[in-house]
């Protein structure tokens, strides 16, 4: 978990302690200090005894040598000889630097030949080495032995691999900068011709439409005429019935449309979350079974309140399957793959099976405002059948997989029928078709020229961070590999999970985090019984841009590490240099000491 | 909101949008359906119908005396001649009485094993019986109790009081086996065959129910029967105005997102009820792990001749199987009948130290990564905990004994290093065997033939976690011995001997099966079929695993396997946990009650996971959970697979801070906690306790189940509702209590609560009772291993006398040397201004090959007489009032910087040894 945050929390070597960031900033800072600081201890025990002293943070030693001694709060008086006694007598710890006798206390090691850390004092004495120098275990000689110089080593290894990648990723960083001038020039640039082509578009499309509108007029009248004509003859043959009973694509129920690839739109994920907040609704006041089952009584009622009751409808194992989808929303989940694959019934279940949580999630985000909607505005004219599509509105999830996998094996037909579209109207006039087709040309056109204005307009409008330093990111993509996934992360862009060629959309860009250091995702597809998924990618200093550490510490809420130049700024890399010098120095003091 | 507005409602959406409004019983009613009722099962809804009146059943003949003493007869059915039950009636020292109605051995009818404690019938004690025409009295020292003839009756009676009455209103019932008819349509529908939901339970021995009545004479309350997600007294639920309820249920089912004031049965069964009332407490224990129903009367109904002008409580009992082995518990106080019935099914078993610290559980920590994260986020925030728990997810495809090595490449390793900082881990090992060929554990059980087996004698198949899945048959002795032997270093690879173990899914789950468990006509060792065991599968299957890590110990490393099925005797086994909770108020609510009940039943080691199963916890209701989580017997933070992360550092201050100080309350206390569990261990009584047990001639005590006691001395109130400013605090007893915190003492208001002020998030009301002294470990440390060595501080907190007394308990807290006398009890005692500590252990039973080095760093004593007083001073001596050493010492508040009030003289610095006598005067002026 360390590698993920930048300079100040670097990963320490194995050999020493975990400490806290906040530790980590501390004793940075004392570095610099600590060959004066060892001769000021020394200096100093005159007065106290060593044991007095034990503990005690160089920066706080002023607070020790005061005469009449306090608790670092003032709350209390203490003599010398409560320090280090192995009782608690101030409040904020004070009194014992040097024993677990405070609950909220810190010893401070001094770890000669690596680093001074201070510690939380509940690790005094506690039999565990927390210090290289074994200082911590002090009422053990020998308990634990002196570390620092094995911890100082593999520090410094580390401090120089580290410096040098910095070094790296500064150059590039360098060039990102300048790069960041040009680009934005030639965006701009850019967006004045894109804004040029527009207008002049404009123009054109506003001719070749009131063009179209013209022919139209006239084939219009044309067909008016026509069919004026007919109904005249019409009206000497006997009535016909008003409406043919095959085609009923106004009062029919609506249908589950199948959903198509690719990421829905505004309006429909908008609706598929209303959906999915009736779903989540029905769940934690488990309400509706009933009223859904009674409206709807041609669907199968697989809901998994029913599941025992209509269990002889089932497979046994498909029942199992359902069940335990109750705990994890997620029927593939439950159960070996490979198992139920061998032992499926037929093609159809056997897709159904792996089909079933996909799917039931698209219809979650696409298909349930549909579901919703388009049965509510029919709902006046076709009555009980219309509720067959609301079922799902009404159940819980794995009911609305068991729904979805009904309508996808029971009414492809009729949705067959009812979504392909009726037969385009039949020209005759080649002119018209023509100029629709010169004008329906110019019109997409006119919208490509516009969103190139508005995707440079909002590539402008962004922030790049210090420096402007992401601007040369702005269109890249990270990728990385983990088992059988692709995780993408496109700067700016989206981020996603891809398997087998499809792809879960984790969440589209939703800004910078912790002042630069990290960006995240959100809003990206729906989890059953979860979030709407998200990212958040950590940002630290590195040679190169390379995505790694992908993570799900909660459900469907992803964590990844993006190791790139554009963080291996000035100051950073100044003081990993800095670092490494002093840890050097702080070596050969050691070494001519010894 | 795409277009929502111009939805038109349909009847669907109308009747989901008043499910919402109606939340609580919509949901009752949908979780409702999923369950067997009554009137759907045909044993039950035969025997409740039954309209009480004259039995048919009678004594057969006189009463012998049996061989291994106790009394031996018959029992009747006139409506069946022939028919000869055979009865044995055995006491158990003056207040236990046994009797048991059976069928002639030929008929083999099932009779529970593995729930009675091993010594129980070396406590036989005999029985002087005198006969008249129409009764025997038997005499059992000051108690006594009347067989009645004809009908077959029994009344129980204390000091000359009847206090419970059995057959009284004729319910008895005992449905011998009997030969299928030809024709079964003439009989009731469901006797031979019974359908529920798809299911059918093939039930090719007919009808075997066996039910009875039982009055409470005197009683106004009624406790136990757990599990269920209710208060603690039990309310009626027969001849109730207005709506009938159902009876309550005991059948162990994995019941999906409970909800809490649910009558219905969880996942554990104990079919124990303690009834108590002014004049006394009765427990009735039936031993029979059939599906059993109990209803509750509202109102006493028909006339007991003889009791007629008697107050009670009329219960009914309906099993569907096995025998009537009924156990009278005669009290007469509630800690008598808990101690009663630990003599009939065992004492709780003595935990490891650890196990009663702090656990941190989700399903699932992912990967060694995810460990070592967790593991060093609690280090890195300074809290303290002791295991870190693997759920499901860690195995290869829900094999269990096995790792899924893409996650967990090195296990080994990794338990090592969770154990380098003296903690634990624990995996779970469920009971559904994945069937896959290339499964050790499955192609074994499959050669060897230790599976369930169906209707038809093939290996019952059911579907869970893996998949397609087996049930190993724990009826046998020789599949238990052989799962144990999975728990072997050898056999459960890259396992360390500081992993333990977690049973879930033991009712058993079965996720396809009937209300998702296993079928009643599938059948088990020595052809016993599942219907007869049903509640006692969680149990045998807890102590296989039990008797897994035993042999892995080498008998010397106390096991500690957590399950969630349980049965009567389950406290002799291990600990359990109250299931799959919500992260709702509700949820932290019930758990108390929840928790409380099981203890009645002598179930002391539960707990309930803590921040809710299912959902996530705002940030408020976790820390509250934490501050009560504290004082729960087990304390486990658990997460279900979809939630948000919510180790205890996740929520930013406050929250982090209250939390940690939560955890670290358990652990300062754990010294008193681990007490308790001995006194548990020895006695029987429960950690976790309702305050009447204390203090049962408190009648307002009786109904409260929102407040525990953790012993006999923590009284806590605690805050289970969201932005509480005050909670409703009963005081019982005359003595005050000490908040534990301030110090500030409070006194019972003549049987009223009083109202609490509180304060914020911080404030949680926990009290010392006035007359104890509590040893606790004050230092936070990583875990309970790196406490060893700390010094204690005693609380002592006097009562209105000006007296205390206290004792503390410790062993190595890991080792069965306790048993060879390596442990150390102290007795603290406060009178006359005297501190004393002495040994406590039974005479020549101490200290034995354990040194207890331990030192007294602080002394506080709460409640002297005028110590805020300016003009008093004290001073405190070692020895006598002339002892020459005077100790350090101030008035001071009883916790430093908790802003309490200065009420305390705190002792500084004594440096005295627990382990050796010494005393302490305080010397006031």
């Amino acid at each position: 978990m360390k590698q993920g945050a930048g300079f100040v929390s670097r990963v320490l070597p194995q050999s020493c302690c975990r400490q806290t960031a906040s530790t980590r900033i501390y004793l940075l800072l004392s570095l610099v200090l600590l060959s004066h600081w060892m001769l000021a201890v020394d200096a100093i025990s005159g007065r106290l005894p060593d044991v007095a002293l034990r503990g005690v943070a160089p920066a706080d030693l002023a607070l020790y040598e005061a005469d009449p001694l306090f608790c670092r709060d003032h709350s209390r008086k203490i003599a010398v000889s409560q320090l280090n006694d192995d009782f608690c007598d101030c409040p904020d710890g004070s009194d014992e630097p040097g024993t677990s006798a405070c609950p909220d206390g810190r010893f401070y090691c001094r770890n000669k030949g690596y680093h001074p850390i201070s510690i939380f004092s509940s690790r005094v004495n506690d039999g565990i080495c927390d210090c290289c120098d074994g200082s911590d275990e002090w009422a053990t000689p020998g308990a634990c032995p002196n570390t620092c110089l094995q911890a100082g080593a593999a520090y410094r290894t580390q401090l120089s691999a580290e410096a040098a990648a910095y070094s790296e990723g500064h150059k590039v960083r360098t060039k990102y900068v300048a790069k960041a001038q040009g680009l934005r020039q030639q965006w701009e640039s850019q967006l004045e011709k894109a804004k040029a082509d527009k207008l002049k578009q404009e123009a054109k499309e506003k001719e070749l439409k009131a063009r179209k509108e013209a022919v139209e007029a006239a084939e219009k009248a044309q067909r008016e005429w026509r069919e004026q004509q007919e109904k005249a003859a019409k009206a000497a043959e006997p009535a016909a019935p008003e409406q043919p009973p095959a085609l009923a694509p106004e009062g029919a129920p609506a249908p589950p449309v199948v959903p198509q690839e690719g990421g829905p739109e505004e309006g429909q994920s908008e609706g598929g979350e209303e959906a999915e907040a009736a779903l989540e609704g029905t769940e934690t006041e488990g309400g509706g079974a009933e009223e859904g089952e009674e409206a709807a009584p041609e669907v199968p009622p697989l809901g998994e309140e029913d599941a025992a009751a209509h269990a002889g409808q089932l497979s046994a194992e498909e029942l199992g399957r359902r069940v335990a989808s109750r705990w994890t929303h997620n029927e593939e989940a439950v159960g070996d793959v490979q198992l139920e694959a061998e032992q499926k019934l037929d093609q159809e279940g056997e897709d159904w099976a792996a089909e079933a949580r996909e799917e039931a999630e698209q219809y979650g985000e696409v298909g349930g405002e549909e579901l919703v909607e388009e049965g509510g505005e029919t709902g006046g004219e076709t009555g009980g059948e219309t509720e067959t599509a609301e079922v799902p509105a009404t159940e819980t999830g794995s009911l609305l997989a068991s729904v979805t996998g009904f309508f996808r094996r029971v009414l492809p037909e009729s949705v067959a029928r009812l979504v392909v579209p009726g037969p385009p109207p039949h020209v005759q006039d080649s002119e018209v078709e023509s100029v629709r087709a010169e004008w329906n040309v110019a019109q997409s056109k006119l919208t490509e020229f516009s969103s190139k204005v508005t995707d440079l307009e909002t590539k402008l409008g962004r922030d790049y961070g210090p420096d402007d330093v992401f601007v040369a990111l702005a269109d890249e993509c990270f990728e990385v590999p983990v088992k059988q996934y692709k995780y993408k992360v496109c700067m700016f862009g989206d981020a996603t999970q891809e398997e087998n060629g499809q792809s879960v959309r984790l969440g589209g860009w939703a800004g910078w985090l912790d002042n630069y250091s990290a960006f995240h995702f959100t809003n990206g597809q729906h989890c059953w019984n979860g979030p709407m998924r998200s990212l958040k990618v950590r940002l630290r200093c590195g040679p190169k841009n390379e995505l790694s550490n992908i993570n799900e510490p909660s459900r469907c809420e992803y964590t990844a590490d993006l190791a790139t130049p554009a963080l291996c700024t000035d100051e950073a890399t100044k003081a990993v240099k800095e670092e490494l010098a002093s840890a050097e120095r702080i070596a050969k003091e050691l070494k001519d000491e010894l | 909101m795409g277009g929502g507005e111009k939805v038109l409602m349909s009847p669907a959406l109308i009747g989901f949008a008043l499910c919402l409004l109606l939340s609580c019983q919509c949901a009752f009613a949908v979780k409702s359906e999923e369950f067997r009722k009554c009137h759907e099962a045909s044993f039950c809804r035969r025997n409740r119908a039954k309209e009480p009146g004259a039995s048919t059943f009678a004594l057969g003949g006189k009463l012998q005396q049996a061989a291994g003493g106790g009394l031996s007869g018959t029992v009747i059915n006139k409506d069946f001649p022939g028919v000869e039950l055979p009865l044995e009636i055995s006491a158990y020292g003056d207040g236990i009485v046994r009797v048991k109605v059976t069928e002639v051995p030929e008929k083999k009818r099932f009779e529970v094993p593995d729930v009675l404690d091993e010594g129980l019938d070396s406590k036989k004690s005999p029985i002087v019986s005198a006969r008249s025409s129409k009764d025997t009295w038997l005499t059992l020292g000051g108690n006594k109790l009347r067989i009645l003839h004809d009908p077959f009756r029994i009344d129980a009676f204390v000091d000359g009081r009847p206090i419970l009455s059995i057959n009284g209103r004729g319910l008895f019932n005992f449905e011998h086996y009997r030969e299928k008819p030809a024709n079964i349509s003439e009989e009731e529908s469901g006797t031979w065959e019974e359908i529920f939901k798809s299911h059918t339970d093939s039930k090719p021995k007919g009808p075997a129910s066996v039910a009875f009545d039982a009055a409470f004479i005197n009683a106004e309350q009624l406790y136990g029967i757990p599990e269920r997600a209710t208060r603690l007294p039990l309310k009626p639920t027969k001849g109730l105005e207005g709506a009938e309820s159902e009876p309550y249920r005991l059948f162990n089912l994995d019941v999906f997102e409970y909800v809490h004031e649910s009558p219905f049965g969880l996942y554990g069964a104990v079919p124990m009820m303690m009834a108590h009332g002014a004049q006394g407490t009765a427990g009735l224990f039936f031993l029979n792990a059939a599906e059993m129903f109990i209803d509750v009367l509202a109102k006493a109904e028909h006339m007991i001749p003889g009791l007629e002008d008697k107050s009670r409580i009329d219960t009914h009992w309906i099993a569907e199987s096995g025998i009537f082995d009924v156990f009278l518990l005669l009290g007469p106080t509630p800690k008598n009948v808990v101690q009663q019935y630990t003599t009939v099914t065992g004492k709780p078993v003595m935990p490891q130290l650890f196990s009663i610290a702090y656990h941190q559980c989700r399903w699932n920590y992912k990967d060694e990564a995810d460990v070592n994260a967790v593991d060093a986020g609690f280090d890195e925030h300074d809290i303290p905990y002791d295991v870190l728990w693997l759920d499901i997810e860690h195995t290869d495809h829900k094999k269990y004994f096995t790792w899924d090595h893409s996650l967990f490449p090195h296990p080994k390793e990794m338990q090592n290093r969770i154990a380098a900082k003296g903690r634990k881990m624990v995996t779970i090992v469920d009971p559904h065997i994945k069937r896959d060929s290339g499964y050790y554990i499955h192609e074994e059980a499959t050669a060897k033939g230790y599976y369930v087996k169906n209707k038809d004698g093939n290996d019952f198949e059911g579907w869970c976690w893996p998949g397609s899945s087996s049930y190993l048959d724990m009826l046998s002795p020789e599949v238990r011995d052989w799962w144990a032997e999975q728990y072997l270093l050898d056999k459960y690879k890259e396992s360390t001997l500081t992993l333990y173990s977690w049973n879930d899914m033991n009712e058993p789950s079965v996720f396809n099966g009937p209300e998702l468990t296993m079928p009643r006509d599938n059948l088990h060792y020595d052809g016993v079929e599942h219907r007869d065991l049903h509640n006692l599968n969680g149990l045998l299957f807890h102590k296989a695993s039990v008797e897994g890590l035993l042999k892995r110990g080498k008998n010397n490393d106390r096991p500690f396997v957590l399950s969630r099925a349980f049965f009567a005797g389950t406290q002799r086994i291990g600990a359990i946990w109250t299931g799959d909770n919500t992260a709702e108020w509700t949820h932290l609510q019930v758990s108390v009650p929840m928790l409380l009940s099981l203890g009645v039943a002598g179930i002391s080691f539960a707990g309930a996971d803590v921040g809710g199963f299912f959902g996530n916890p705002e940030p408020d209701l976790l820390t509250r959970w934490y501050q009560v989580g504290a004082y729960y017997p087990f304390f486990r933070g658990h997460a279900h697979l979809d939630t948000k992360r919510r180790e205890p550092w996740l929520f930013g201050e406050p929250y982090t801070t209250l939390i940690r100080d939560a955890i670290r309350t358990r652990y300062a206390l754990l010294p008193y906690v681990y007490t308790v569990f001995y006194e548990a261990h020895k006695t029987g009584l429960p950690v976790m306790r309702p305050l009447w047990l204390e203090y049962p001639d408190e009648a307002s005590t009786w109904a409260l189940d929102e407040s525990f006691l953790l012993g006999s001395d923590i009284l806590v109130h605690p805050v289970v509702t969201k932005d509480a400013f005050q909670v409703s605090a009963f005081f019982p007893g005359k003595e005050p209590w000490y908040e534990v915190r301030t110090g500030a003492a409070h006194t019972g208001a003549a049987g009223k609560a009083i109202t609490l002020p509180v304060t914020g998030l911080e404030s949680f009301p926990a009290f010392q009772r006035g007359g104890s002294i509590i040893a606790r470990k004050d230092r936070p440390r990583r875990s309970t291993t790196q406490m060893a060595n700390d010094p204690y501080t005693l609380y002592i907190a006097l009562n209105s006398t000006g007296a205390a007394e206290g004792l503390l308990y410790v062993d190595d807290g890991r080792s069965f040397d306790y048993e060879k006398e390596a442990y150390v009890l102290r007795r603290f005692t406060f009178q006359n201004g005297r501190l004393e500590c002495s040994d406590a252990a039974p005479t020549g039973e101490s200290a034995k090959g354990f040194a207890l080095p331990n030192k007294i760093e602080k002394i506080v004593v709460m409640g002297l007489p005028k110590i805020a007083e300016k003009s008093s001073t004290f001073r405190a001596v070692l020895g006598d009032t002339d002892g020459k050493i005077q100790l350090e010492s101030a008035v001071e508040p009883p916790v430093m910087g908790s802003g309490g009030d200065a009420t305390a003289l705190v002792i500084k610095r004594p440096w005295l040894s627990v382990a050796e006598d010494w005393s302490v005067q305080i010397v006031s002026s």
